[in-house]
């Protein structure tokens, strides 16, 4: 079994790899948890961290906005969801980045760089729709449903296409200095 | 090995040209939106009139509905379709609205216009395509089954009402998450053309010295 997946092509097995751990990451962030358990009360913590920070983002140059848990009020009512999370984009991100052969300190800083990337995108595309609901409201379903969706979704491919090239000329600098004459 | 400049440049242009593309035909074009939901309708609507669910009982028809840009008060999602519900013995006739737009046009232009800036022959690209397109629209339609069996399974009752908790699962990690009908596109366009790009390589790589080999890829 090892000796035939190591047969299969590095390209079929980085995206098996990848398809199971998101297919993991998928069935532990949207498991229908109950709002008393742990993970839904981590959950529900997570949703007003994001609606806070991006209340707090807003109320920059808005001071009618308020936050309260997961609803974020003022001139346009916004409540943060699950899918309104990026929860997807980050375990795609995730996903991709663990399934990727490189050193594990590599890949470590990859995940810490562009979770803060995608997280800190989620708040913009956040405030964006705000002002868009607050602005022209006749926009807002477009841009919430079809634009910003597609758009951290190409933000989490983006991450992981730059970390991967950078991941890979690490590893073939380390490789040529490893087998260069000393 | 690093990519020179001239690789890099290449490389955005190509990224531009897939942003332009889907910027331009993923503009909410109100003619291109009822026309395609009328079109997928008219394909993917005989398809599900003919398949029963409830153990034969639960029946589902997909009907092109007036196109509405904003969301309607209980809805998820603005739509452009309905999938309209009826069991027999039941006079009732639930619906759903749907929003073919976003559930299988999209898809469907992410994985052409990937396709369409990829470093390929306009042969490889055609075969990318004859293979993408079905797939894609196969997919959109087997989540669009998955929600009704999921709905009469009773998804949209209480969560005690569902039974299958297998079904409950899978309708969430693959239908909930939105983004999944975006990734699912550019991965499986990713592939064909890693695949496509593979097989023009080799046939495009020198001969062995005295062999005979004529490319014809």
């Amino acid at each position: 079994m090892a000796r035939w997946w190591r047969g299969l092509p590095a390209t079929i097995r980085f995206v098996v790899r990848a398809a199971l751990l998101m297919a993991a990451f998928c069935s532990v962030l949207y498991y229908p948890y109950g709002d008393d358990s742990l993970a839904g009360r981590m959950f529900s913590r997570y949703l007003a961290l994001v609606a806070r920070i991006s209340g707090g983002c807003l109320s920059l140059f808005d001071p009618h906005v308020q936050v309260a848990g997961t609803f974020i009020t003022g001139r346009h009512a916004l409540q943060i969801v699950l899918d309104c999370a990026a929860l997807d984009a980050l375990a795609l991100f995730a996903a991709t980045v663990l399934a990727f052969p490189a050193a594990v300190r590599v890949k470590l800083i990859g995940l810490g760089a562009g979770i803060l990337i995608i997280s800190g995108f989620n708040v913009l595309r956040i405030v964006i729709l705000y002002v868009v609901g607050t602005k022209s409201p006749e926009i807002f379903d477009f841009l919430h449903e079809d634009v910003m969706a597609l758009l951290i979704v190409l933000v989490s491919v983006g991450c992981f296409a730059i970390w991967a090239s950078r991941a890979r000329n690490s590893s073939t600098r380390l490789a040529t200095h490893a087998t260069s004459p000393v | 090995m690093p990519l020179r400049p001239s690789d890099r440049r290449q490389v955005a242009a190509r990224v531009a040209g897939f942003l332009l593309l889907l910027g331009i035909a993923g503009w909410p074009w109100p003619t291109v939106r009822r026309a395609f939901a009328a079109t997928y309708c008219a394909t993917a609507g005989p398809l599900l009139a003919g398949t029963s669910f409830s153990g034969g009982a639960g029946h589902a028809r997909l009907v092109p509905a007036p196109m509405r840009s904003v969301r309607q008060p209980g809805d998820n999602v603005t739509s452009d379709a309905v999938v309209e519900l009826s069991i027999d013995g039941n006079p009732g006739h639930p619906r759903l609205g749907i929003n073919l737009r976003r559930d299988a046009y999209l898809p469907l232009l992410i994985l052409v216009s990937a396709i369409a800036v990829a470093p390929l022959r306009m042969r490889g690209k055609t075969i990318c395509w004859l293979i993408g397109v079905p797939v894609v629209l196969a997919g959109s339609l087997g989540a669009f089954l998955m929600l009704i069996i999921w709905v009469f399974a009773g998804g949209l009752g209480p969560p005690d009402a569902l039974e299958s908790k297998a079904l409950d699962l899978a309708v969430r990690m693959l239908i909930e998450p939105p983004g999944n009908r975006f990734i699912a596109p550019l991965v499986l366009a990713a592939l064909l053309v890693l695949g496509r790009l593979k097989r023009e390589h080799r046939l495009l790589a020198p001969a062995p010295a005295g062999s005979d080999v004529r490319v014809v890829g």
